[in-house]
């Protein structure tokens, strides 16, 4: 079967990367949420200004 | 034994013989009744809302 | 038969001479009401008294007659009146108990009969599209099972207006001075509403097919849409006594009856209650399906009430989902019009009410979770997925702990001195709104886990991709979970106010990705999947009793909120415009109302059992008795 040829060091990378890509879509949608709403935020999300 | 008449035989929604008025007059009192509830709910008259 | 046909009348015939004479009378009658209205004749003929009635040994009555002036004066703006207690009819009884009773009866059978017809309509367009009887057959039957709804909807109602025009007379005279002629619009709309539900109805097996279902599926829609109306139109009323737009500060009407309907809680509420509605309908018809699942014998009836349930719960839970980001919206605008109000709600005396809606709410996710992890018994394929219940139940109980935590406790001073203040030092931050935000957001994502594995349990993937697909939603998962914490935390106790208030959008937003990631990654993912045998009626009785729990704490839970919805007004009927001074002008205590609460739940499930009853009374039969044999034994 197709799951099986990743192996588990494969899945387990995949895991990884697909964590850091949404990891870095939350930090994306909470800058734009909160930036819509007139509550800019740092890069590191603190309250800007 | 006698066939099945046409009309039984064909898929009730593909007749193209009696057309498809009925999906059209559904899908068309839809798109109405959404311009109706965005006059009645949203446009209102024209009025706006103080959020205070 | 030709000549004696000539003589007498057909039948259509007398009614249409009956008809004509209506008709003619009518005219006449009406010209009479509008010459008497053109002051053809003079004020003083029309008022003056034909014969002069007086009590005996009194002077003759004086007629005072001031033509001009009465035609001539000008209406003088209206204010909203200024009511003493004197003002308000006494019948013995509390009327406020009395309203109550009726405007909450009125407000369950109302949502129920809006409901219905909506998940019946979409069931309905899926046995179309699908083309599998079984979604229309079951459609049907949502519609028998709920028709006497309407009715007792409108007795309700009927007895409502009559009640409060009884005990309230002042401020219905007012709202209707308000609010003018939408009120015979509201009126108006029940004859469409009426007309399109019987011909639904009853016309089912008679458009059944074709252009015809096409037909039937219009009258649904149109069903559904003045429904609809009816219920935007009473909202109006609700929140113009909440928050009045459209007046002035004594109460004079200066706006036109669009300013006066479309108030700052207006759309708030007519999202909230339109999703509520279907959730809360979605319940009762489950608790239905539950019984009917109990006590049938016959396998095949068993898989039928089965599948019901599946479906009502699944309309429950689902439509549930979206509900607590409307109420906050709702809430949001309240406190956004009165700072006071929302305090009122949230802050202050009606704050302990947002704890015991908590329990609510994780009683509702708890039996709901807890059906479809039953659910997950009729298919072979979820024994894989069976591990993460545990994790999902967990993550429902903590939250729900911490959901149901409060801040201020009401203590005594020795008490006080032992906790070392009015709040916990621990516990304490868990009581207000960001913890709430995450603890919330956690279970609702926990909640479409649930779903989303219950769905995955009869399929296996096919696409070659499938193992990134997994990863990919497990990623989605963790981050949202680590995001929504985060938000909560952080913005929540560590930076200012509006920032604070802001979090809560993206933590919604969060959850809303994890719902669209999850529903469009199985989508496409499970496409030509291998699907795995699934046995309808394979399902333990005792998930049955979930579903008899969650209808019975919708309508607690709805019931409460009205009661703050009510209260948050304080001592106004019209807030900041027409104070209330009857004898009940205060908030009821808690313990009072939860008697009231209570009172109306029982009621209300007692009337849906006389629905269900006779909705299974009209399919029944009396065998016709037997007649003995002549000759028989005496």
């Amino acid at each position: 079967m197709e799951q099986n040829n990743l192996g588990i060091a494969g899945r387990l990378a995949a895991l990884i990367v697909a964590i850091i890509i949404m990891l870095a879509f939350y930090y994306g949608l909470d800058h734009l949420v909160m930036g819509m709403q007139g509550l800019p935020l740092n890069l590191d999300l603190t309250p800007a200004g | 034994m006698a066939e099945l008449p046409e009309e039984a035989k064909s898929s009730p929604s593909a007749s193209g013989e009696q057309g498809n008025w009925g999906k059209k007059l559904f899908y068309g009192t839809l798109v109405a009744l959404l311009v109706f509830f965005y006059w009645l709910l949203i446009y209102s008259g024209g009025v706006t809302v103080d959020h205070g | 038969m030709k000549q004696t046909e000539s003589i007498h009348p057909t039948g259509g015939g007398r009614f249409a001479v009956m008809l004509l004479s209506m008709l003619i009378l009518l005219v006449f009658g009406l010209a009479d009401v509008a010459r008497a209205g053109t002051g053809m004749d003079s004020a003083q003929e029309r008022i003056a008294p034909i014969g002069e009635v007086r009590l005996q040994g009194q002077p003759p009555v004086e007629v005072h007659v001031e033509t001009a002036a009465i035609q001539e004066q000008e209406a003088e703006p209206r204010a909203a009146p200024r009511l003493s207690s004197a003002d308000y009819p006494n019948i013995g009884v509390s009327s406020r108990a009395v309203v109550w009773v009726l405007a909450q009866m009125h407000l369950f059978f109302g949502a129920l009969v809006l409901a219905v017809p909506l998940f019946v309509l979409l069931i309905e367009l899926v046995g179309v599209y699908t083309r599998d009887d079984r979604y229309d057959d079951m459609a049907h039957e949502f519609m028998k099972i709920s028709l006497t709804g309407f009715s007792i909807t409108a007795i309700f109602g009927g007895s409502l207006a009559l009640a409060l025009f009884l005990l309230y007379p002042d401020l219905m005279a007012y709202l209707m001075h308000v609010f003018g002629s939408q009120w015979l619009v509201y009126a108006g709309l029940f004859f469409f509403e009426s007309f399109f539900l019987y011909v639904y109805y009853y016309g089912w097996n008679a458009l059944r097919y074709g252009n015809l279902k096409w037909v039937h599926l219009t009258l649904g829609l149109l069903l559904n849409a003045s429904g609809l109306t009816i219920m935007v139109m009473a909202n109006s009323w609700a929140t113009f006594m909440m928050a009045p737009s459209g007046v002035d500060e004594a109460g004079v009407v200066v706006g036109n009856i669009w300013e006066v309907m479309k108030g700052p809680l207006w759309n708030p509420i007519n999202l909230h209650r339109f999703i509520a509605n279907i959730a809360f309908g979605g319940a009762v018809v489950g608790a239905y399906a539950a019984f009917k699942f109990l006590s049938a014998k016959d396998p095949v009836k068993r898989a039928h009430y089965d599948w019901m349930g599946y479906t009502s719960n699944f309309i429950a839970i689902l439509s549930f989902l979206p509900l607590p980001f409307a109420g906050y919206w709702l809430m949001a605008e309240i406190y956004a019009y009165s700072q006071q109000m929302g305090i009122t709600a949230m802050g202050g005396i009606l704050a302990w009410l947002f704890i015991v809606q908590a329990v609510l709410i994780g009683t509702i996710l708890l039996a709901g979770n807890f059906y479809l992890w039953s659910g997950m018994s009729r298919t072979d394929g979820s024994e894989r997925y069976k591990g993460l219940i545990k994790i999902i139940a967990f993550v429902l109980v903590v939250c729900f702990l911490i959901w149901v935590t409060p801040h201020t406790l009401i203590l005594s001073a020795s008490e006080i001195s032992l906790l070392g203040g009015s709040h916990h030092h621990i516990l304490g931050p868990l009581g207000i709104m960001p913890a709430k935000n995450i603890a919330v957001n956690l279970m609702l994502i926990a909640t479409f886990l649930s779903f989303q594995i219950y769905r995955r349990s009869d399929k296996v993937a096919t696409v070659s991709w499938a193992p990134m697909g997994n990863a990919l939603m497990i990623a989605v998962y963790l981050g949202a979970v680590v995001n929504i914490i985060f938000l909560g935390v952080y913005y929540g106790y560590f930076t200012n106010t509006v920032y604070k208030v802001g979090s809560s959008v993206a933590q919604v937003m969060t959850t809303l990705v994890v719902i669209v990631f999850g529903l469009v990654i199985d989508s496409l993912m499970f496409k030509k999947a291998k699907v795995l045998p699934s046995h309808w009626g394979r399902i333990p009785d005792r998930a049955q009793y979930a579903l008899f729990a969650l209808p019975i704490a919708f309508t607690w839970l709805m019931a409460l909120m009205g009661y703050v919805r009510s209260s948050v007004k304080t001592h106004w009927h019209v807030y900041t415009v027409m104070k209330d001074n009857s004898p009940d002008n205060f908030i009821p205590a808690i313990g009072y109302a939860g008697n009231m609460i209570t009172l109306v739940t029982v009621l209300f499930l007692l009337c849906v059992l006389f629905m269900f009853w006779v909705a299974s009374l009209s399919g029944s039969k009396q065998p016709k008795p037997v007649v003995a044999a002549a000759g028989g034994e005496a």
